[in-house]
């Protein structure tokens, strides 16, 4: 007892001798609008130490009692220096101003926390400006396909939003959305994303070297942050575009205490195409309709109690519908017969995130979070006859519907505790509690007895599941060099039929070899109770979200990392990255089966196995100056092995692309005009073709009849060819103008620019005398105009 | 179902406006023979010669003759067989596959490479008996049948079963009297979910494993589609009429051919599908060399 009062009483007059700690602490925010700058940089030159405001602007940093000049920085805003006299605990907020309104786009460097100094590798945060001048489909901006033009990130096919990182699948990357998952990121089988630009404030991807506090995927981390809302004044966005329309509205509710932000989007390809359907259908003899559309809407109101306490609660709903209605009436011989039938086809994810942020003490701070997440699918047709005699009237209906989907409550609280600068502590822990619906069929029919009537359902059960997690890590800063990543995630999956558990190691780590280039290595498990049960051809709302049972295990991964980062002149960055990656129980459909053949439970439907991804990248991007852009390059291999498919065999994945390669270059000529060139090469998608065809058995009595089975056709192996390479040029231009109310602003521009016929797939068509292959395309030269502005 | 029907419409008429046709290189197949042959003890010895193709080539998959075939057993028992036209070689010695010994089969031709397969007969595996219940099901009638075998313990099984309807009829007309006799597959199908897992159907028969059943005295639930016997004397008598269920014991390899093709067959008509390869167990060479023993338990129905 003595030995520990005298360490106790040594270590109180150590500490004494050195001096007392206070700390410095408050939010990051752009001066014009109140939003919370994400990653913004406060650093103390003189001392060499700094952090990063944190997800919600706020940043903490315990120093000892001096005076110090202080920088507060963040790419696109100007810097701002300030001289604290740090002798006893400071709150101070800053709010930083837009350096466009300087009358430029540049930058001047300032004192940011530059790529080798983080001990994160394998994340990149998607500069939204850029973003905005990237030229893309139709003109639709969307941040999953910038984030296709990174490197280690595939696109599934033309034009999708899919994303394959580091090998992975579609099912494996976390999408949050304000932190809440969105399981079905696509509108219009994937030809654009669920996500608003003009709602969004930051964007971070993450492939590998997982810090702790992610978790449940195997692949990547996608976190995506609405915007908050101006606290300053009423401001809106919006634009008009060739198949889109969107506006955004946001403004304080109490000035500089309650804000508000709503923003929607709506197609009008149903409205452009019905008098088209119309017409044909007219000249068929028909009145058939048809018609396509999907909306999203994002809200968000945040609320400051306090320099202490905020609360936020936000949404986002958006559903894509599909429908055909046809009617049909005749009369003849004093008898008329009615028909009408009716399908639909409709999916679409809801979110919403009630979040409550508090600063328990200078060093502390909390974030309290209820959420709420569903993607459902529906697909279903109903038609009805009558008949109506002079003397009776009989008829028939007949419904059928099949809807599958997911839905998650959860509840988590996190703590950023920041101590000192050499240790920016992450802790938390949470559940999810998971309703899944992977199937369910219903016939309804009505043929006028009621003994032959039907109605019933039938398929998959639903099936509830609770999903706990916990978590700590630790950014610990190890002398003036070493700086590591240090943390563990525990999570559990339990549902009625099967209980599993993963403790999942998490580190990464630099070590600065000179200030301006660092060494980078990290290891990361991570675990994935959940599946999607996807088709391999294409990314369908079919694709079915299915959890672990006692028969689907859950899927594991292991990857492995290491490279370099380096700050070049001129405001470049550099990183180049090798990876390793290995995954355990993935599914597959079985040979045959698709969604089209599943009448049955999907867990009957499936395969499991394993893979492995490796591969080195290079990325040289420049996020400052009046150009910017990045250069991106991609090495890769990667493999998929399962016991019943290629007869056991490894064999190559879909998108297993051993070169891709992405450029991306955005200029501002002045201060009206800028442009955006993107051009991006990959090898061609893995596919199946047979190479061989040969008569199969046919019992010896019926030979003499010919053969009336299919001649078997032979593949080698799965995945063993490839389709062409994939190129492409797209090219995009901003003509802004001021106008009395706001900024207008004049987009247009064209994808694929040399109109190269990429493949989509590939097929053989017999012609009689001779078989070819054919390649299938989906976009030739596509040129886009939207109008925009902003008030 | 039409829905799913009118997505796929969809995409074929989104995708079939922008098809062009590439040149694409595949790599020069080498023609193969293939051999068929699913053997039993009720047929004597008949092996199938065919050739391969290339996928591009469009021509006739021809059968092979003047091929050395050969057939031996492990009793040093060994035959040639004799090509009796359309790629047919037959036993000319009436020598029927006997259960217990293990068949080789090598065929020879110039210009191919030499084949060779291996198989053998799986024990048969007697129906107990049958239960048979009437039933109307969404305005068919069925019967709803219980086939109760059984299995063989510690071994891997694999069965098939067909139902087929077999009748003996009076035919008159003027004043011709005709007596023919007619057989032909019954409709029917399984509702066992777990058992589903297992199955595969094909357009005459149902193949399964014992996975789930190893050893047991198993009852196969089907429902088969109840025959309507048609009557109209003095014109149309029928004398007798059957329904034969024939339970199959096959070879594993029977299975996974069957199983694989039917997987292919299905999955042509779904361009979402993924592609299912076949299985063959002919060395050097495609196609199928396996064998089968059948049980046949009849119920009479006149």
């Amino acid at each position: 007892m003595k030995q520990i009062t005298f360490l106790f009483i040594f270590w109180f007059c150590l500490s004494a001798a050195f001096g007392q700690k206070f700390t410095l602490s408050g939010y990051v925010s752009d001066s014009e609008t109140g939003e919370k700058l994400i990653g913004a940089s406060i650093y103390s030159p003189q001392k060499l130490v700094g952090t990063t405001s944190n997800e919600y602007g706020f940043y903490s940093l315990t120093l000892p009692a001096d005076t110090y000049q202080i920088v507060i920085s963040y790419v696109g805003f100007q810097s701002q220096k300030i001289k604290v006299d740090l002798k006893e605990n400071i709150t101070q907020n800053h709010n930083l101003s837009s350096s466009i309104q300087l009358s430029t786009f540049e930058v001047k460097a300032s004192r940011m926390e530059q790529i080798q100094e983080r001990s994160q590798m394998s994340a990149i945060e998607i500069p939204m400006k850029q973003a905005e001048v990237i030229p893309m489909l139709l003109g639709e901006r969307d941040v999953l396909k910038v984030i296709q033009l990174l490197p280690g990130v595939q696109s599934g096919g033309e034009g999708t939003s899919g994303l394959y990182v580091r090998g992975g699948g579609p099912d494996q990357n976390l999408i949050l959305l304000d932190g809440v998952p969105v399981y079905n990121a696509s509108h219009l089988f994937g030809f654009f994303s669920v996500f608003n630009n003009d709602a969004i404030n930051n964007v971070e991807l993450i492939k590998g070297g997982f810090p702790a506090r992610y978790g449940g995927r195997l692949s990547s981390v996608i976190d995506i942050r609405m915007k908050e809302g101006s606290q300053k004044k009423w401001q809106g966005t919006g634009s008009i575009g060739i198949i889109s329309s969107k506006l955004t509205v946001e403004g304080p509710l109490i000035k500089d205490k309650t804000s508000l932000i709503v923003s929607g989007r709506r197609t009008y390809i149903d409205v452009l195409a019905r008098p088209i359907i119309r017409r044909q259908a007219q000249q068929s003899g028909s009145d058939a309709v048809a018609g396509y559309y999907f909306y999203d809407l994002n809200a968000k109101i945040n609320h400051k109690f306090s320099d202490k306490s905020r609360l936020y609660l936000s949404g986002y709903f958006g559903d894509d519908q599909a429908y055909f209605r046809d009617e049909y009436s005749n009369t003849f011989n004093n008898t008329t017969f009615n028909s009408s039938s009716e399908a639909g086809l409709g999916w679409g994810n809801a979110t919403t995130a009630i979040r409550w942020n508090q600063i328990i003490s200078k060093k502390v701070f909390s974030n309290t979070t209820f959420t709420y997440s569903r993607y459902r699918f529906r697909i279903g047709e109903e038609t009805a006859d009558e008949t109506i005699e002079p003397d009776t009237t009989y008829g028939e209906t007949f419904k059928y519907e099949y809807t599958s989907g997911i839905e998650d409550f959860a509840g988590k609280i996190d703590f950023d505790i920041l101590p000192n600068p050499n240790h920016y502590i992450k802790a938390g822990l949470g559940n999810i509690y998971h309703t899944f619906s992977p199937g369910i069929n219903a016939f309804q029919s009505d043929i006028g007895n009621p003994a032959n009537n039907i109605d019933t359902s039938f398929g998959s059960n639903k099936i509830f599941a609770h999903e706990p997690f916990v978590y700590a890590e630790d950014d610990i800063k190890i002398g003036a060099r070493l700086k590591l990543n240090v943390g563990m995630h525990f999570s559990g999956f339990i549902s009625s039929n099967s209980e599993y558990f993963s403790f999942q190691p998490r580190v990464s780590g630099r070590f600065l070899i000179n200030e301006n280039l660092s060494v980078k290595a990290s290891y990361a498990e991570m675990a994935q109770f959940i599946h999607l049960l996807t088709n391999g051809t294409v990314g369908l709302p079919t694709d079915l979200w299915v959890p672990s049972t006692d028969k689907v295990k859950p899927q594991n991964s292991k990857q492995v990392a290491v490279g370099i980062a380096q700050s070049l002149n001129g405001g470049f960055e550099l990183s180049v990255e090798g990876y390793y990656k290995t995954m355990q129980n993935l599914i597959e459909y079985k040979e045959g089966a698709s969604f089209f053949s599943v009448n049955r439970n999907w867990d009957e439907q499936i395969e499991f196995g394993q893979g492995n991804s490796y591969g080195g990248e290079v990325f040289l991007q420049k996020k400052e100056g009046k150009t910017t852009g990045w250069v991106g390059y991609t090495l890769s291999w990667t493999n998929r092995q399962f016991e019943n498919l290629n007869f056991g065999n490894p064999f190559p994945y879909r998108y297993d692309r051993r070169h891709d390669i992405s450029f991306v270059l955005v200029h501002q000529l002045n201060d009206h005009i800028d442009i955006g060139v993107t051009w991006v090469y990959g090898t061609g998608n893995a596919i199946t073709l047979a190479t061989t065809r040969y008569a199969p058995y046919q019992p010896q009595n019926t030979l003499e009849f010919g053969s009336f089975f299919n001649d078997i056709q032979h593949f080698e192996n799965r995945n063993d060819f490839r389709m062409p390479s994939y190129h492409r040029l797209d090219v995009g231009a901003n003509f802004k103008k001021q106008k009395k109310w706001g900024e207008r602003t004049w987009s247009v521009g064209a994808y694929n620019l040399y109109s190269r016929r990429n493949p989509f797939y590939l097929y053989f068509d017999n012609l009689g005398n001779e078989t070819v292959v054919k390649q299938v395309s989906l976009f030739p030269i596509i040129p886009s105009i939207s109008y925009s502005f902003k008030f | 179902m039409k829905l799913k029907v009118y997505i796929g419409l969809f995409w074929v008429v989104l995708l079939a406006s922008c098809e062009t046709i590439i040149e694409y290189e595949l790599p020069e197949s080498e023609t193969k023979l293939v051999m068929n042959t699913v053997f039993n003890q009720d047929s004597v010895w008949v092996v199938q010669l065919s050739e391969s193709k290339n996928i591009l080539d469009t021509g006739n998959l021809k059968k092979v003759s003047g091929a050395i075939v050969n057939l031996s057993d492990n009793q040093g028992n060994t035959e040639l067989l004799i090509h009796q036209g359309n790629g047919v070689y037959k036993s000319t010695l009436g020598t029927v596959p006997q259960l217990g010994v293990e068949y080789i089969v090598t065929a020879e031709k110039p210009g191919f490479e030499a084949i060779e397969a291996s198989g053998n007969l799986p024990s048969p595996v007697a129906i107990i008996d049958i239960d048979t219940t009437p039933s109307l099901r969404d305005g068919y009638n069925y019967y709803d049948t219980r086939v109760r075998f059984k299995d063989p313990a510690g071994e891997r099984n694999y069965y098939s079963l067909e139902v087929y309807f077999t009748q003996q009829l009076t035919l008159q007309y003027d004043s011709i009297i005709q007596s023919i006799q007619e057989s032909y597959p019954l409709y029917y199908f399984s509702e066992e979910s777990e058992f589903t897992d297992n199955l595969v159907y094909t357009f005459d028969a149902i193949y399964f494993s014992d996975d789930l059943f190893d050893g047991q005295t198993y009852q196969l639930k089907v429902n088969v589609e109840r025959p309507y016997l048609y009557e109209e004397p003095p014109f149309f008598i029928v004398n007798s009429a059957q329904i034969d269920y024939r339970l199959k014991s096959i070879s594993e390899e029977l299975y996974l051919y069957e199983r694989s093709r039917t997987e292919q067959s299905f999955s042509s008509f779904d361009p979402f599908a993924q592609p299912a390869q076949v299985f063959s167990n002919i060395e050097n060479g495609f196609g199928i060399f396996a064998g089968y023993s059948t049980d046949t338990y009849s119920i009479v129905l006149k």
